[in-house]
């Protein structure tokens, strides 16, 4: 079960990234040539996507073959390998929700909502999704959507004088 | 300014009360479970634009510094490393704190983290002068081929799939083409779309990679619970005996540390984890190991901290960064106009001293740090994360944001968490990505530089004896696992 997962996922990850390597070999395609310098700007990314394309095609191949693809042991991002270490349940539900959230918040941000009201919003709602939906855990995340985002807007405002959306 | 004056300088005021800034901030990262150094740097990285670049290269390695060294308390207070690179350290932290010894296991740990952070301060003021004196006479055919062959390394040396890590390095590079092409000033591969005019920021996308993607990870795990052993100063101050007693592990460990840290993508978790490996093979009580070993623990945090030195060592050097941290130290020396290499010791010395001096100054801070205040540090174990993590997300929003005030830079931010999450569970390595963001474009840069001086001819690659020699090293790398599987055949 967990080697065809990993074998769809190869075979995704291959379509995905031979997709993105023609889009980016055609676009180069379209650089017009240099004027001075004899690679021009559209060259290296010719060749870096022709390289990245015949490489998907290895992992598509090796995929649909269904012969072995080495995985990567080393990992930045702690905690996505789904292995709990203690009695507690996972949250995929609410990760996808921090996406979705943050995707909001930009959209606040974007629309022109400021930025201290969006924020307040934002801690406040990922706050309460986070706890175990009590009034007293909602309480709190209030308290601290309000805190924190007049204390983030005036820090950075005020103090630190940097330019907030 | 000399190393000396470096010292000196980071006693003013403004410095220490930065580089200890620093440190704290770093340590408290380290502490905290699902909060990393790297996206501490990455998020600190904007708020740097407003300081002088000596200042910001003393907070940057402050922070990295405090947070390589913060990871112990977590792993053994919590068994849970607060740091990816302290996951060795739990394995026998943990249980000499539960048979009552957490102060001892703390000190130990600590103790062996300064001996690990100082010999690689050695290490690095001895190597990096010596190694950039011999890249100066480095021309565009020995840089670009430097480069390619830093690229195949970081490639071939992060551990797993060579594959998928040539897509990871060469994902990275081609997202970094979008934008205007700084050699003919012409914006290329945008598709039209006025947000990519000024291509992908470095900092967006570190930000979204490595700080986004971490907290939507963690929030899988926002449910766990915090089990802990009460943290006590009993033996916190290791005596000069342990000293003497694991001395020769200390700087096997540290040597271990050293040159794991100076190879590109390999990292202080790979560091500590053959520093174990090799303490339990010499140990004359292997059987130990696992089961609360104090040479367990010397061995795990003296190549950790170990690492920091090595991994300055190229960066300082040659411009090469060897993993995520020194990516973004390098991204904020470019931030501030300046470009680490060979010819960084003749330009900016100051900032090479700067740089010697606070990795040496946070050290001993950091030392000081954990033996008077681990206590408090232990207590950051039990922020609620439902409270930390949003705040953190409103600071990768900012830290997006505020370099350039673009607003398209929250969303690339957001794609590039996206980017991150997949690429992380189709287990792709995240290192060549970044590492390839970050130097594709100065390969090309180099590259295009080499090709005028030879008229667009490439032969001058294969006829100059140092470019020949790092272009075979990299299309060696780049063969060898074809190579190997030929043989075994």
């Amino acid at each position: 079960m967990a080697r065809n997962l990993e074998r769809l996922t190869d075979l995704v990850a291959g379509g995905v990234v031979l997709a993105f390597a023609a889009g980016m070999h055609l676009a180069a395609r379209a650089e017009p040539p240099a004027l001075y310098d004899p690679l021009g700007s559209g060259t290296a990314a010719r060749y870096v996507s022709l390289v990245l394309g015949a490489l998907a095609l290895i992992l598509l191949l090796k995929a649909s073959l269904g012969l072995r693809v080495a995985q990567s042991q080393q990992s930045l991002i702690v905690g996505l390998d789904g292995q709990t270490d203690g009695d507690y349940a996972l949250r995929p539900w609410l990760a996808a929700f921090v996406m979705v959230a943050t995707a909001g918040y930009a959209a606040l941000l974007t629309a022109g909502v400021p930025f201290r009201w969006s924020t307040m919003l934002f801690l406040f709602v990922l706050g309460a999704a986070m706890g175990d939906r009590s009034r007293r855990h909602a309480a709190i995340a209030a308290a601290v959507a309000v805190i924190g985002a007049l204390a983030i807007d005036t820090v950075f405002s005020r103090l630190l004088l940097v330019q907030l959306p | 300014m000399t190393l000396l004056d470096a010292f000196v300088h980071l006693l003013a005021p403004t410095q220490l009360a930065i580089m200890l800034g620093g440190v704290l901030l770093g340590i408290a990262v380290g502490v905290m479970p699902g909060i990393t150094a790297g996206m501490l740097l990455a998020l600190t990285l904007p708020f740097t634009y407003s300081m002088n670049s000596v200042n910001a290269v003393i907070l940057l390695v402050s922070m990295f510094v405090g947070g390589v060294s913060g990871g112990l308390v977590t792993a053994t207070l919590m068994r849970i490393p607060g740091e990816p690179n302290a996951i060795m350290t739990t394995l026998d932290g943990y249980p000499l704190a539960r048979r009552g010894f957490p102060g001892r296991a703390l000190g130990l740990g600590n103790a062996a983290s300064i001996v690990g952070g100082a010999l690689s301060w050695v290490a690095l003021v001895l190597l990096t002068g010596p190694l950039a004196k011999a890249a100066i006479i480095f021309g565009p055919w020995e840089n670009f081929a430097l480069l390619l062959m830093a690229l195949a390394l970081i490639t071939s040396l992060s551990r797993g799939s060579f594959l998928k890590g040539m897509i990871a390095a060469l994902l990275g590079v081609l997202l970094a083409m979008p934008g205007v092409d700084e050699t003919s000033g012409r914006v290329r591969l945008t598709f039209e779309i006025d947000a990519l005019t000024n291509g992908f920021q470095l900092l967006p996308v570190v930000v979204g990679m490595f700080a986004l993607s971490q907290i939507v990870a963690d929030t899988l795990h926002v449910d766990q619970g915090t089990d802990h052993v009460r943290a006590n100063m009993r033996g916190i101050l290791i005596s000069l005996r342990d000293y003497v007693v694991h001395g020769w592990n200390m700087l096997r460990s540290a040597l271990i540390g050293v040159w794991i840290g100076v190879l590109p993508g390999v990292g202080a978790t790979v560091a500590s984890i053959v520093a174990y490996s090799t303490a339990k093979s010499l140990s004359k009580t292997p059987e130990a190991f696992g089961t609360g070993s104090e040479e367990a623990i010397v061995a795990a945090e003296s190549a950790n901290n170990a690492t920091t030195g090595g991994t300055l060592i190229p960066l300082l050097a040659l411009g090469i960064p060897g993993g995520l941290a020194d990516a973004i130290l390098l991204a904020a020396l470019m931030i501030h106009n300046l470009k680490p290499g060979p010819l960084l010791f003749a330009t900016n010395p100051d900032i090479v001293n700067a740089i010697m001096a606070t990795h040496l100054a946070a050290h001993i801070a950091m030392f000081a740090l954990m033996t008077v205040g681990c206590v408090i540090f232990a207590r950051l174990m039990l922020v609620p994360r439902a409270f930390l993590f949003p705040l953190v997300i409103v600071f990768c929003v900012v830290g997006a944001y505020a370099p350039d005030s673009q607003i398209s830079d929250v969303w690339i931010m957001l794609i590039f968490g996206i980017v991150g999450l997949a690429l992380e569970y189709a287990r792709f390595p995240l290192a060549p990505f970044v590492v390839g963001f970050v130097l594709g474009p100065l390969a090309e840069a180099k590259l295009r530089t080499a090709l005028m001086t030879s008229a667009g001819s490439m032969l001058p690659l294969l006829q100059r004896p140092i470019a020949l020699g790092l272009t075979l090293v990299a299309v060696t790398t780049c063969l060898w696992p074809l190579l190997r599987l030929l043989r075994r055949r």
